[in-house]
């Protein structure tokens, strides 16, 4: 007879391969890392330069900066750029970041000949029409109108608003903001702060023929390092409770939580141990209580967010109205339990299992292993950091868990935002 | 390309084998042949509260979640029109794991009432913070029952109304999951660092003994054909006028579908698209525009929307949107046509990079009848000819066929 009562045997995940990643200077310099990965023929590109919004003297240039590189360059006009990359099935992403901006292409191998030279001309000859420029800042400004309807959205801005204050990383554009910027500031930003300075990031199945292309195509471009600022950023430290009430919600969304670290701290690795335990994942305690016990959400989570000069730990949920308070309660007895009582040793084991099981998963395609990649390159760390960061999980104690959660989880030092039915 | 071997089980489950050695992982990937389509009309929402009971603990196993973490694994699931899939990644290593727990869910539910009491009330919250709480949020719950009459996607998977879930019953669940989670009305996908043999084994073992049910024969009642242009205005708290525009075309099991999903890529996928051309940048009348299709098992919907930018009128919108149908009904260039393919192909490859996704369309297929249609989609789409896309274009783009909805920014008091 079957035992469907008890859990078949299973093993914990002993070993993670790592990706091997290979670097190369073009001619020029242009430094180009590559992941060699994956049976599709596919290929992802990221230009990407070591500048982003926290080296804008005017809100919104490296926003408009990245944005504008494919609305004319060289000979070709915004909507030739857009019809050479749609007929070829590739497919563009810009990410305007506060720390790193990027440029990434998504494209079939076999197409990556014909639009290579379309890129050179894009990252090297932007032309900047006015006319488009116009477009892009009215079309930003009705997303910000959308977005300011969306309690979420306005909650998350209200909080990295309150965490960093007149720091880059506590700013966000709005639609007087778009009335200040003027196109002479966004050539500016890419002349200071882009030309030159792109790194490449390339994932997917690479031969030496692609490689051949890019140095064809970028091999004679210079290169300039820009290593942007390194200057660690506090926070503002103040400790609020922000309430925007909107009328006719149904529901409230919260945001709380603190200043605390990135990758790069030693206790990081660890804490993420604990952050699973708080609200990582569908299991966490705050799922449990809020969602599956009393069905206040549809969901509640915790995270701990980096910067390239810092990082905030943050827990976020939309609530029934009504019950705003009692959540926020619930959250705060949830982290003075984790504080106070040593964590169960099945839960325990539960989360470090469940992290390394998922932290393998989350090595499956090329494009993430680039993404791991990036996260110990920009923060000057080598790939050890993988390795480390699964022994660390494993290495976590109960004792572990408890220390952290009252070295960086007070709930009087979290501020808090509250949108919709206050 | 997706390589598989079947088999299925004496009670009728169909299992696909996708082996992939290079991931140390496997996906599990269970569809139920049940979607919101098969609900009551005065419940529904049932097939989507019914996939969050699903979580609730079965027969022996009181807590799904938490075994498969344990073993490094992770889940989800999400319900359609046309399906309710359930899906599992997990270390290959631990593949037993996920049978176990599959296979205990598909033998019979715990049934606990209090599960149902609190799930009723996360779905209500899922309710308002994906459908009311959000500008434009409720646009399908407003446009499927205009647009469809007697099919039941008028209906979205959501529910109709929160009292619908309100009202459902533990009676209600118990029928549902014996009527519909059986193992012969289930396929179930088996993929990556496993070995086919063995999948045999472990599926004979942990879903051999599950009794087959009475076959679900689906008989639903078919859409009529619209014989004239339907159009509903709301005045709503949202901060830009919109516009959704829906025609009846197609569905997946008709080999001309292909040809509607081309056209609606014509129309709208991507910047250098006739709409986003002509409407965002040309006339600058829209912040966005875009075109594409429901995809749905059976006939669905391709949908033209947009937010328009201040100052510019429903009428107007209109008019442009009507003078770019007009130009494609005149005929696609080869060269348009040719676009909208190298987009498709590009599409179909990147969706095959993780392993999941090749397991979800493998599943998928099967059910519209022939896994290997995973693989011949590539073909279907190459074989599309600018004539017929101008043909569908003549076809469906017509008043009668159409169904809009025109969102009006409530002036700020």
């Amino acid at each position: 007879m079957l035992d469907r009562k008890s859990p078949p045997p299973y093993k914990k995940v002993d070993s993670i391969h790592l990706p091997e990643v290979a670097h190369l200077r073009l001619k020029g310099g242009m430094p180009v890392h590559i992941i060699d990965a994956g049976k599709q023929p596919v290929l992802r590109l990221e230009f990407i330069v070591k500048n982003g919004a926290v080296s804008e003297k005017v809100l919104g240039q490296s926003f408009f900066a990245t944005k504008m590189l494919t609305e004319g360059a060289g000979p070709y006009s915004s909507k030739e750029i857009a019809n050479i990359l749609d007929a070829h099935g590739a497919y563009v992403e810009h990410h305007p970041g506060l720390d790193y901006c990027t440029l990434t292409l998504y494209s079939l191998s076999k197409h990556l000949p014909s639009l290579l030279p379309l890129f050179r001309t894009i990252l090297t000859q932007p032309t900047f029409p006015e006319h488009e420029f116009n477009i892009l800042k009215d079309i930003k400004k009705q997303q910000i109108k959308v977005d300011e309807t969306k309690n979420a959205v306005v909650a998350a801005k209200r909080f990295r608003e309150a965490l960093y204050g007149e720091h880059t990383y506590g700013r966000h554009l709005y639609q007087e903001d778009l009335d200040r910027i003027a196109l002479q500031h966004v050539v500016q930003f890419y002349e200071d702060n882009i030309r030159n300075g792109f790194e490449i990031m390339l994932a997917g199945q690479v031969d030496q023929q692609v490689l051949d292309l890019l140095e064809e195509h970028f091999g004679d471009l210079p290169f300039r390092d820009l290593r942007g600022s390194t200057t660690s950023v506090t926070g503002t430290g103040e400790t609020s409770r922000i309430n925007i009430e909107k009328e006719g919600s149904l529901q409230s969304s919260i945001r709380q939580g603190k200043v605390l670290f990135n990758v790069t701290h030693p206790d990081f690795h660890k804490f993420t141990v604990l952050n699973t335990a708080l609200g990582g994942y569908f299991g966490s305690r705050l799922m449990k209580e809020i969602r599956e016990e009393r069905g206040y959400t549809y969901g509640i989570y915790s995270n701990l967010i980096p910067l390239k000069n810092s990082g905030y730990f943050l827990i976020g949920t939309d609530v029934i109205g009504e019950h705003t308070e009692d959540t926020l309660n619930e959250i705060k007895r949830q982290i003075q339990l984790l504080q106070s009582e040593t964590i169960d040793p099945e839960e325990l084991e539960t989360i470090k299992n469940y992290m390394v099981g998922t932290f393998l998963g989350s090595l499956n395609t090329p494009f993430a292993l680039a993404d791991k990649y990036k996260t110990v390159y920009f923060n000057g760390i080598d790939l050890e950091f993988f390795t480390d960061h699964v022994r660390q999980i494993y290495d976590t104690s109960a004792e572990d868990v408890k220390r952290l959660a009252t070295d960086y989880l007070d709930p009087d030092t979290f501020t808090t935002v509250v949108v919709g039915k206050v | 390309m997706i390589d598989y071997k079947a088999f299925t089980l004496q009670n009728g489950l169909q299992v696909f084998v996708h082996e992939d050695t290079a991931t140390p992982m496997a996906a599990v990937n269970i569809l139920y042949n049940v979607g919101s389509k098969d609900e009551d009309e005065h419940k529904t929402g049932f097939a989507h509260l019914f996939e969050h009971l699903m979580f609730g603990g079965s027969m022996n196993i009181g807590n799904y979640d938490e075994p498969l973490q344990r073993v490094g694994g992770e889940n989800n699931a999400f319900t359609s029109p046309d399906i309710t899939n359930y899906y599992i990644t997990l270390p290959a290593e631990n593949l037993e794991t996920a049978f176990w727990l599959e296979s205990d869910r598909m033998m019979s539910l715990s049934f606990d009432p209090k599960v149902l009491e609190v799930q009723r009330k996360v779905v209500i919250e899922e309710f308002k913070q994906r459908y009311l709480n959000q500008p434009y949020g409720d646009a399908w719950l407003k446009l499927r029952p205009l647009a469809y009459q007697k099919h039941p996607y008028r209906w979205a998977t959501i529910g109709r109304e929160i009292k619908h879930i309100e009202d459902a019953t533990l009676d209600d669940v118990r029928k549902f999951f014996f009527k519909y989670y059986l193992p012969n009305n289930a396929i179930m996908v088996v993929a990556g660092n496993v070995d086919f043999e063995e999948v045999k084994r472990l599926t004979e073992k942990w879903f051999g003994p599950i009794p087959a049910g009475k076959p679900y024969k689906r008989q639903l009642p078919a859409e009529p054909k619209q014989t004239s242009a339907r159009l509903e205005t709301v005045e709503a708290d949202v901060p830009l006028n919109a516009l959704y525009k829906t025609f009846h075309m197609p569905g997946r099991n008709d080999q001309r579908y292909y040809i509607a999903d081309l056209l609606s890529d014509v129309l709208g996928r991507g910047k250098s698209s006739m709409l986003y051309q002509r409407l965002v940048r040309d006339t600058q009348m829209f912040a966005d525009i875009s075109g594409y299709v429901t995809g749905s098992m059976e006939p669905g919907l391709l949908v033209i929307s947009g937010k328009l930018k201040p100052g510019f009128t429903h009428q107007q919108a209109e008019e442009e949107i009507a003078a770019i149908i007009s130009k494609v009904q005149e005929g696609v260039s080869e060269e348009e046509l040719q676009k909208v393919k190298n987009q498709a192909e590009s599409s179909l490859v990147f969706s095959e990079i993780e392993l999941l996704n090749r397991a979800m369309n493998l599943a998928f297929s099967a059910l519209l009848g022939d896994p290997d249609l995973v693989n011949k989609e590539a073909e279907y789409i190459q074989a599309v000819t600018a004539d017929e896309v101008q043909a569908m274009a003549r076809e469906i783009l017509v008043p009668e066929n159409s169904t809009t909805l025109h969102y009006i920014a409530k002036p700020k008091a």
